[in-house]
This record gives C-alpha cells, sequence and structure tokens, in this order.
C-alpha cells in the first residue's frame, strides 16, 4: 500500500513537469502579446511597447523563460505577476481560504442532498417521491449558476435583507454562495446516485440480505450503498476538483476573490507567470483527489487490492 | 411591506412556473455560461478633475432634489456626532494601489482619500491650490515653478518637501516603473530641479498646458521617497503612503482595500473642507465586478455607495427611496466609433460621411443603454472645456443623404442582395470589438443592423483581450470602438495625432500635418480662451473629413444611502469625494 502510493507520487512528478510545459507552450502559442494587453487602449508607441516587453522579461529566449519560471516555482512561487508585480504565491495563498471555504460548503451540501435524496429516491422508484425528487434534479442540472445566483441574491438580500450580498468572512456570507453551488452540484449527483442504487439494489446478493434476516438499514447501507460506491466516489472526486479549482461563476456573482477568477483573469491578460502557477495547483489537486479516490476503491471493495500484485 | 411581499410572490411564483417547465423539458446538459470577464476601464490618458457638482449632476427625480447628493456647504448637524463607515462598491480589481504607476482610473478614485493632488480643478479649465501654494508658468510654456505648502505631512510623518515631487516625477518617466496614466499625463516632462525645500521647476520638451489638468489628479500626487525605497517592489502592495484625508489600512487585492481617517488632516482644500473633515471612521472599498450584484448589493444596505452602476438599471435604483442616484455626464470623449481611414473602402471621405448620416445615435442609446446616455456629436463631451455645440448640426440621422453620399461614391445598391457594390465589388466593412465586453458587442450588433439599411454589410469580428489588441494594433480593423474618460480637451491627441498613428492609440490610423499642429498648438496655448477656438477647429475638422463617429455621451451613474452626507462629485463626473462625508445616525 505505502509503497503504491510513493509510486503513484513518483509517477505524477513527471505529470506536473508536463503540465507545465505544454501551458507555457500554448500560452507563446496563441494570439495576444502580454506586454500590448498590458498596456491597453494607452498612448504607447512601439518603442514603449518593446520597453514593457523587456520589463516583463519577454524578449528573453523562450527557454530562459521557462527555466526562470520553474526556478521561481521550487522556490516555492517567487515569480512575480506581469500585471500586479505580486509574487504568483501571495496571489494564490490570498484566494485559497476563500475557495477552500466555498468547496467544503458547496461539497458537504453536494454530498447530503445529492446523495440523501438519491438513496430514498432508488428506494422507492416512480413513487411521487422519486418522481418530485427527479424533477427538481433535472430543473438543478438545467439551472444557470449565474441566474441561480442572481435570483438568490434578490430574494434573501434585496427582498428579505437576510443576508449579505458579497464578499467573505462569517458564515453569513457563505450561505447563499455555498447553497448555490451546492444545490447545482447536488443535482448530477443525485441522479447518478439514484442510477447506481437502483441497480444495485435488483441485484440477488440483496435479495440473499433480506433472506438472512438483516435489518433494511444494514441492507441498503452495507450491501447496496457499499457496493454502488466505487462510480459515485469517481464522480465526487471529479467534483471536489472542479470544485477546489475553482468555481467562477459563482465568485463573479457573489463578488469573492477565489482561485477561479484568479485563473480566468490570468489566461484573458496572458499573466504567464499567474497562468503557469494556477494550473500548476489545478494540476496537483487533480492528481491528489485521484490518488485518494483510487485508494478509496481498495476500502469500498477488498478485491481491488492495492500494490498486491506490485504492479 | 406589501409591494415588498408582492414582489415576492411574482418571483415564487416564476419559481415554480420554470420549476415546472424544466421537469417536463427534456434532459439538457447544465448551460455553462462564459465567465464574466473583468471590464478593463478604457483608457484615461489625462485623468480628469474635480469640483462639486451641482451644475453637472442631475438629481433622478424633482422629489429627490431634497436627498441629493450634499456638497461641503449643505446644513451639518453640530460636529462630533459625525462619523460612520462607508462601504463603497468598485466595478473593477486593479493592478496597484499607487496611482503613479497604475492603468485603472479606479486607484484614483480611492487614490483622492489616500493622496493630495498638486492642485484642484474646480470647473473646466479653472484651478485652486492643492498642496501647492501657487505655480508659475513661464512665457514659452515650458517651464513651471510649483511652491509647496509648508505645513503638510505624509502618512509616515515625514514632512512634504519639494524633493518628493522631484522623485515622484522622475519615477513616473522611469521606464523601470512601468507607470501607465502617469506617463500619459506627464507628458512631454523633461526635468525637475529642486530649488529649496518648497520650491520645485519641472521642464517639459515642449509648452503643455495640460499639466495643470494632469497635476490635478492622484496619478501625479508626490509618493513619499523614503516610504517607496523603504517597500521596494512592494509599494502599492502592502502600504501606500501619501498625504490625504485617509490612509491605507488594510488591502487584500481582488477584494477590499480599507482606510482609516488621517487625524492630522490639515490642509484640504476650502470646496471640500470649509466645514471640516474628514470625519468617516474607515472606507472600506469592496471590489463587486459584476454589475447587477453591485447595485443589489448597494439595494440591500449593505453598500454606503457604488459607483458605475449599470444604466439598464437606472430606473429601479431611481425610484428606491433609501437611495440618492446622480448621473453626471463622465467627462472626456464618449462612446465612438473609429474609422480606419487607411483601410479601403474607408479611405474615401464619402463613404466615411455617408456612415455618418447612416448611423442612429437614439436607437443605439435606447437599445444598448436603456435610453439614458445622451447623443454624442463631439470628440468632446458636453461639459468640456473648448466643447464646441455646433458639432451638433453636422450630421443628422438621415439614410437618405446617407445612401446619396454612398451613389456619389459608386457604390450602387444591388437589389438582390440589398447590399451596394462597385467594380463587382460588395460594401463590406470588418467591425472588430471586444467579445468580454457586453457593452461593446451590443453596440456592435445594433450598427450592423443599423448599416446595413443602407447597403452597408458588417462582419463583425469579436476577439477576447489578447486577440482584439493584436487585430487593431495592426490596422485589421474597418472599425473599432473608442471610450475615453479624462478632463483635459488634449485627450484629442490620443485619437487624432499622428504620432499615436501607427499602432498607437489613434487607430483610425488618421495623420495630417495641419491637425498635428492644431493639437500641438493648443497644448501649448495657457489662455483657455484662445485654446478653447483651437479646439473648435479642430473637431470642425475633425467632422468634416469624418474620422469617426461619436455615438454617445455617457453618464456617471454612482448612488448611495440616503443617510451619506457631504458627498461631493467633481464637475468630469469621475470621483466623488468623501473628505467631508459622514454618515447621518
Amino acid at each position: 500500500m505505502f509503497r503504491y502510493i510513493l509510486l503513484r507520487i513518483a509517477l505524477a512528478l513527471p505529470t506536473i513537469v508536463l503540465v507545465s510545459i505544454l501551458v507555457f507552450l500554448m500560452l507563446y502559442l496563441t494570439p495576444g502579446d502580454p506586454a500590448s494587453i498590458y498596456v491597453g487602449d494607452r498612448q504607447a508607441t512601439p518603442e514603449r511597447l518593446a520597453q514593457v516587453r523587456h520589463e516583463m522579461g519577454l524578449d528573453r529566449p523562450i527557454l530562459v523563460q521557462y527555466a526562470d519560471f520553474a526556478t521561481g516555482m521550487l522556490r516555492g512561487g517567487a515569480s512575480r505577476s506581469l500585471q500586479t508585480n505580486r509574487a504568483v504565491s501571495d496571489e494564490i495563498m490570498e484566494r485559497l481560504p476563500s475557495t477552500l471555504e466555498l468547496t467544503i460548503a458547496a461539497f458537504l451540501i453536494s454530498v447530503f442532498i445529492g446523495g440523501g435524496l438519491g438513496i430514498l429516491s432508488a428506494l422507492r422508484p416512480n413513487s411521487w417521491f422519486d418522481t418530485a425528487t427527479r424533477a427538481v434534479a433535472m430543473a438543478g442540472v438545467s439551472m444557470p449558476v449565474f441566474w441561480l445566483g442572481a435570483l438568490v441574491i434578490f430574494i434573501f438580500s434585496v427582498q428579505l435583507r437576510w443576508f449579505p450580498v458579497t464578499g467573505e468572512g462569517g458564515w453569513e456570507r457563505l450561505v447563499m454562495p455555498a447553497a448555490v453551488l451546492g444545490l447545482v452540484t447536488a443535482a448530477p449527483l443525485m441522479r447518478l446516485v439514484r442510477g447506481s442504487m437502483l441497480e444495485v439494489m435488483g441485484m440477488d446478493y440483496i435479495t440473499t440480505a433480506r433472506a438472512k434476516g438483516q435489518r433494511e438499514s444494514a441492507v441498503v447501507l452495507g450491501h447496496g450503498l457499499r457496493n454502488a460506491l466505487i462510480p459515485i466516489v469517481t464522480v465526487m472526486g471529479l467534483q471536489l476538483g472542479a470544485l477546489l479549482g475553482g468555481a467562477v461563476i459563482t465568485e463573479a456573482v457573489f463578488a469573492r476573490p477565489g482561485i477561479g477568477r484568479l485563473i480566468v483573469d490570468s489566461i484573458l491578460s496572458k499573466d504567464f507567470p499567474v497562468v503557469q502557477a494556477t494550473i500548476l495547483y489545478v494540476a496537483v489537486i487533480y492528481i491528489v483527489i485521484n490518488l485518494v479516490v483510487d485508494i478509496s476503491y481498495g476500502f469500498l471493495d477488498p478485491r481491488i487490492r492495492l500494490g498486491a500484485g506490485q504492479r | 411591506m406589501q409591494t415588498r411581499l408582492s414582489r415576492l410572490g411574482v418571483v415564487l411564483l416564476a419559481l415554480a412556473v420554470l420549476a415546472i417547465a424544466t421537469a417536463c423539458a427534456q434532459q439538457a446538459p447544465a448551460p455553462a455560461p462564459a465567465a464574466p470577464a473583468p471590464q478593463q476601464p478604457a483608457a484615461q490618458a489625462q485623468p480628469p478633475a474635480q469640483q462639486p457638482a451641482q451644475p453637472q449632476a442631475q438629481p433622478t427625480a424633482a422629489a429627490k432634489a431634497a436627498a441629493a447628493p450634499t456638497t461641503a456647504a449643505a446644513a451639518a448637524p453640530a460636529a462630533g456626532n459625525k462619523g460612520g463607515n462607508l462601504v463603497y462598491g468598485l466595478n473593477t480589481k486593479f493592478d496597484t494601489l499607487d496611482p503613479t504607476v497604475s492603468t485603472f482610473s479606479v486607484v484614483s478614485t480611492i487614490g483622492y482619500n489616500v493622496f493630495d493632488p498638486l492642485v484642484w480643478e474646480t470647473a473646466p479649465g479653472k484651478f485652486e491650490g492643492g498642496l501647492l501654494e501657487s505655480w508659475d508658468v513661464s512665457a514659452d510654456g515650458k517651464e513651471y515653478t510649483l511652491k509647496l505648502r509648508k505645513d503638510v505631512k505624509f502618512h509616515d510623518g515625514t514632512p512634504l518637501k519639494a524633493d518628493a515631487i522631484k522623485f515622484t516625477f522622475d519615477r513616473i518617466v522611469d521606464p523601470a516603473t512601468k507607470s501607465q496614466s502617469a506617463l500619459s499625463a506627464i507628458g512631454p516632462y523633461d526635468s525637475t530641479t529642486v530649488v529649496d525645500d518648497y520650491t520645485a521647476k519641472v521642464k517639459f520638451k515642449q509648452a503643455y498646458a495640460p499639466f495643470l489638468n494632469s497635476m490635478s489628479t492622484p496619478v501625479l500626487s508626490p509618493q513619499s521617497p523614503t516610504a517607496v525605497q523603504k517597500a521596494g517592489k512592494d509599494y502599492g502592495v502592502t502600504t501606500v503612503i501619501g498625504t490625504g484625508p485617509y490612509k491605507l489600512k488594510s488591502y487584500k487585492p481582488d477584494q477590499e482595500v480599507v482606510l482609516e481617517k488621517n487625524p492630522d488632516y490639515k490642509w484640504g482644500p476650502k470646496f471640500l473642507t470649509a466645514n471640516g473633515g474628514p470625519y468617516l471612521d474607515t472606507i472600506t472599498f469592496r471590489i463587486i465586478p459584476e454589475d447587477s450584484t453591485r447595485s443589489a448589493t448597494l439595494q440591500s444596505g449593505e453598500l454606503t455607495f457604488a459607483d458605475s452602476l449599470p444604466a439598464e438599471e437606472f430606473k429601479s435604483l431611481s425610484s428606491d427611496k433609501n437611495l440618492q442616484i446622480l448621473s453626471p455626464v463622465q467627462a472626456g470623449s464618449g462612446w465612438s466609433a473609429m474609422l480606419n481611414v487607411t483601410n479601403p473602402p474607408l479611405d474615401d471621405v464619402k463613404v466615411r460621411q455617408a456612415l455618418e448620416w447612416a448611423t442612429d445615435k437614439q436607437g443605439l442609446i435606447d437599445t444598448v443603454f436603456s435610453g439614458v446616455f445622451k447623443p454624442a456629436c463631439s470628440p468632446l463631451t458636453s461639459n468640456m472645456m473648448g466643447y464646441d455645440a455646433k458639432t451638433c448640426d453636422k450630421y443628422k440621422f438621415d439614410p437618405a443623404k446617407a445612401g446619396a453620399l454612398l451613389d456619389e461614391a459608386g457604390w450602387k445598391l444591388n437589389s438582390g442582395t440589398g447590399i451596394r457594390e462597385k467594380d463587382g465589388k460588395a460594401l463590406k466593412l470588418d467591425f472588430y470589438f471586444r467579445s468580454d465586453s457586453p457593452v461593446t458587442r451590443n453596440m456592435a450588433t445594433f450598427l450592423q443592423s443599423n448599416w446595413k439599411k443602407s447597403g452597408v454589410d458588417v462582419n463583425l469580428q469579436g476577439l477576447e483581450r489578447a486577440g482584439y489588441f493584436d487585430a487593431v494594433r495592426a490596422g485589421k480593423h474597418h472599425v473599432q470602438f473608442w471610450w475615453e474618460t479624462g478632463g483635459d480637451p488634449d485627450v484629442v491627441r490620443v485619437l487624432f495625432h499622428s504620432s499615436n498613428a501607427d499602432g498607437g492609440t489613434n487607430r483610425n490610423r488618421y495623420k495630417n500635418a495641419d491637425m498635428d499642429k492644431l493639437i500641438d498648438d493648443a497644448a501649448a496655448q495657457a489662455d483657455p480662451a484662445k485654446r478653447s477656438a483651437i479646439y473648435s477647429q479642430i473637431q470642425d475638422k475633425a467632422l468634416n473629413e469624418a474620422i469617426m463617429i461619436y455615438l454617445a455621451d455617457p453618464l456617471t451613474i454612482v448612488g448611495g444611502s440616503t443617510k451619506l452626507k457631504g458627498v461631493v462629485m467633481d464637475w468630469s463626473g469621475n470621483y466623488p469625494f468623501f473628505h467631508a462625508a459622514y454618515i447621518e445616525k
């Protein structure tokens, strides 16, 4: 097991390097000059543009620029943003608490609502409860986040004045964005849980468990859910990764300073060091989550025994 | 309460209908809307100046006149009772808090609280002392002698002396600073000499009349040399040190800036601090880029003040009893369409003139700006010094006239396609705009259908930031938009001067020696009346040659709680001043 984890981490390193090279090259191959974007609609002669380019270090050979970035990363994100001149590590670390807070809250809501309703729905297929839940889930997957966000702001902030609209700090500022994001992510999860549970509950071993006289709760959770969990955990892992990578639209609607907006802004302004660092951050998150999901398979299903075969 | 409940009822009903509708619908993947891109403010070459807003500020309804923003002269309750914590909704994040480096005008909005300008512009072309006690301009207009007040201290305790002016100006022109707005504002700067502790001589390479207007903004405000040297690269990020009524308490990038009262502040200008101040304990600038979120946050009472409110919400915000909404004309050059005069068929003046006649400005304003903005006539907005009202007689919306001019130019209507043709070639224009800006997208779409009625085929080219700047700098466009805020009429340099024509801001790519001379003469002319006369000539020439189409003069829509008193808007409609503001308990 331990060996397996070490091996996976070792394999992750080349992936990360590859990602960083790919992102670096992509930024160069797409049109748009960061200096020209920085100067924008301002009076600037070609000489002035060249000067800004020089100050940004963009006139150096591409390999030198990559090496510069790589050493910056190894020194803990010491490279500075082209736009704000701040260390990229500061840019990320400042937004991380906001993103973590929103991710955890939204993820919990998603798991409780999506998982809970999905199981209940699967136990009584085609009942009125099942139909109602599916309708809500359908509404959830169809509703754009920005629309739901605007609606929630209008009702609970402008009309009822229960919650502040924007920013972070304090649970009352977290409620609305977390609820909106949680509900939107809960909907697809619920459909998946329902489908997966329906399939498992029709299996022979469920009938066997019932025949043994086990309590229904033990049948559902111990035999049913545990077997249904593998696809669910996989999707939950992907959702968690997506949330940690920043929920751009939710962040924008509720004016939260999160990782998502940082990524989008930096890509649009071609702020190379920040794009590099944030994409790397997202890559690391996905690699870690995938690892955790893979390891969890072993616990959920002892037939998948990690490392046993010295793969 | 009843109306609130009934509005809620409508919303809940709508929600129920929607839920049923979606439940009945086929399974659809959740739409993934494009990320709302932050707006980068249009360039601000000559940032504006300031003055009480009474003449320009138009209260939105007669009933509101009483509640409309108080000026410094408004009746004030007993001192000592004034204070409060103001929360201000800003529309964009920005690069640095240092106004002498930044490219964003919101940094000047914050900057007027942290810094004092060297002079104040109290009306277009009218100046009084700020940090300067007095100033002199040499006869040739190339040398300014600046005399500082002797009682001013920076927030870090160091007294303000002439070396700070030299340090600040030299730092702005140093390429390593990557200065943006300030570099434009300082113009043909040559050098500064410190004459004595409180006197500095500033030399320019050419006569430079706009310098007074430039000095009236925070972008040329003196920075504390000791503080800048101490903070190094972190100046503007973790700290800024000014002399203004409020000082920086904390800054979380992309989130909020908190200022606190500067108790030592005694050098405020009379027109802002006749009744004392500063009173506010803190000012918190919260960054809320989404327009609708910002106005909702204002309506919820969470914000005390917000700027750049969306035109489409002007009416609903104005009817909110808890709010006072102001909408002064934003000085500078309004929304316009630049015509690339080097790109055929726009090299033909008749075709350009035809487009002027073909453009339905009021229709555009009604469609895109909810009818709130004003039709524009000139490269200068109507409140600028030098604006010539005769420009409004030049072109009207008249498709017949447009058609006649195009016929004259040889572009005959092909009744089959509805598009005009000449020598077998269709009249087709490439219209470049920023696809991440809904306003430019909406305007471009409107003009496409508007011009089509005159037989002009518009090919819309919406690009995101990077691709857009590459394309228009290279001159691939026929048409692209412009919008500029600024208080000095030298903004015409940005639009028409040949020095900006090759990939610079003059994306009309218009080069004309007579025009250059007029612009340079105007910038060198210190006498406001003579200067205005030259700007009339410039406007006349620009309109005759149909270099660009002036679409709409924007209004700055700002709003605040009715409890907020003592806010003064500058004459240019760009900046609110909180020197004597307080929140009524």
